[in-house]
């Protein structure tokens, strides 16, 4: 069904009458290429027509046709990157299975901010250190888009990043577990051995686990930019 | 191989609509023709999805046309049914109509006592 418009104003369109820009960026991202004017272009199409009538109801349209077309395309054109994110969630959540069910009457036995700011923000900074600032946005962009086409120094680049984090967070893991060794040692004694040396223990080398699932994470992510690069390199070696 | 290339209902029906809209048939053109001609109001993912199919199958060809103000600056994309997407059509018609005879359907009422009867 077409309804009667007035004309569009001249040049660009003015923001009341722009489709919702959250849908149109997640189409953005989940359409291949080829079809993102074709699709976006028929979308904005009707939902122009739709506004006319009630700008509410062609917002509400525009996100259900946003979220079906995702859901068309998302396996196709996102499946290896929903695949990689599946198996770093899996991980995680057999971790935290593994957790609860060690500790079932503590639930929080794991858990140590003071561990956490011990090897995370460090393991960041020392990898920025040892890249670059670019470097950084380059590895938070490959993380939501994995998909070959980048230059190849820009995969070995994000590599790096992640090899760096991976082994800082367990080196720190490391570090910081001796510092704690070390602290257990001198104030440990006769009297409160049986009280202490067992909590104290289990918080200092909650920061070796901390950096050792670091690591673990970084390494898939390093080999997932890997195998990302070789795709990519794949039609040149044909060419040539 | 032209003689593979089965076609089911949708693709038939959306490579009806793009014969009858001619020169311009693309994206939201065969949406509301469909809407308005089969009562079938497809989602755009829905729709694209199966013409990126027909259009892999070589049953339909695509091609970019112009971009204007409404369609914020992006081109449209223009299908044409192939020649082997007018056989797979016709072949599929004559297929329904080979099953169809003889046979005359009988809506509701009677719907549920057996809908057809020869």
């Amino acid at each position: 069904m077409r309804w009667p418009q007035p004309p569009l104003p001249p040049g660009p369109l003015p923001p009341d009458m722009q489709p919702p820009i959250i849908s149109q960026l997640l189409l953005e991202w989940v359409l291949p290429d080829a079809l993102q004017e074709p699709v976006l272009g028929d979308l904005q199409e009707e939902f122009i027509q739709r506004q006319h009538r009630n700008r509410q109801r062609a917002c509400w349209w525009y996100r259900r046709q946003a979220l079906s077309t995702c859901w068309h395309f998302l396996h196709q054109t996102k499946g290896d990157w929903l695949m990689f994110i599946f198996s770093m969630l899996f991980f995680i959540g057999i971790s935290v299975w593994a957790m609860l069910v060690s500790a079932p009457d503590d639930p929080l036995a794991f858990y140590d901010l003071i561990s956490l700011v011990l090897i995370f923000p460090p393991a960041v900074l020392f990898a920025v250190g040892a890249t670059s600032r670019q470097t950084l946005q380059r590895a938070i962009a490959f993380l939501f888009d994995p998909r070959p086409g980048a230059q190849p120094q820009d995969y070995q680049q994000v590599r790096h990043f992640f090899r760096v984090m991976g082994n800082s967070g367990l080196l720190l893991g490391l570090f910081s577990t001796l510092i704690g060794a070390i602290a257990i040692a001198q104030q440990t004694n006769g009297g409160n051995f049986s009280e202490t040396f067992g909590p104290a223990t289990a918080v200092c080398l909650l920061t070796l686990l901390y950096g050792a699932a670091l690591k673990t994470l970084c390494y898939v992510v390093a080999e997932k930019v890997r195998f990302v690069a070789d795709l990519s390199a794949q039609p040149h070696q044909m060419q040539s | 191989m032209t003689q593979d290339k089965f076609i089911g209902e949708l693709e038939q029906m959306l490579l009806l609509c793009v014969l009858q809209l001619k020169d311009d048939a693309y994206g939201s053109q065969i949406r509301s023709f469909l809407a308005d001609k089969a009562q079938r109001d497809l989602s755009i993912g829905a729709l694209y999805t199966t013409l990126e199919r027909l259009e892999q199958k070589g049953l339909l060809s695509g091609r970019l046309g112009e971009a204007t103000a409404e369609r914020g600056g992006r081109a449209k994309k223009y299908y044409s049914v192939t020649g082997e997407g007018r056989q797979a059509l016709f072949r599929s018609k004559e297929a329904l109509e080979q099953l169809w005879q003889g046979l005359a359907l009988q809506l509701a009422p009677q719907f549920d006592q057996g809908g057809c009867t020869r």
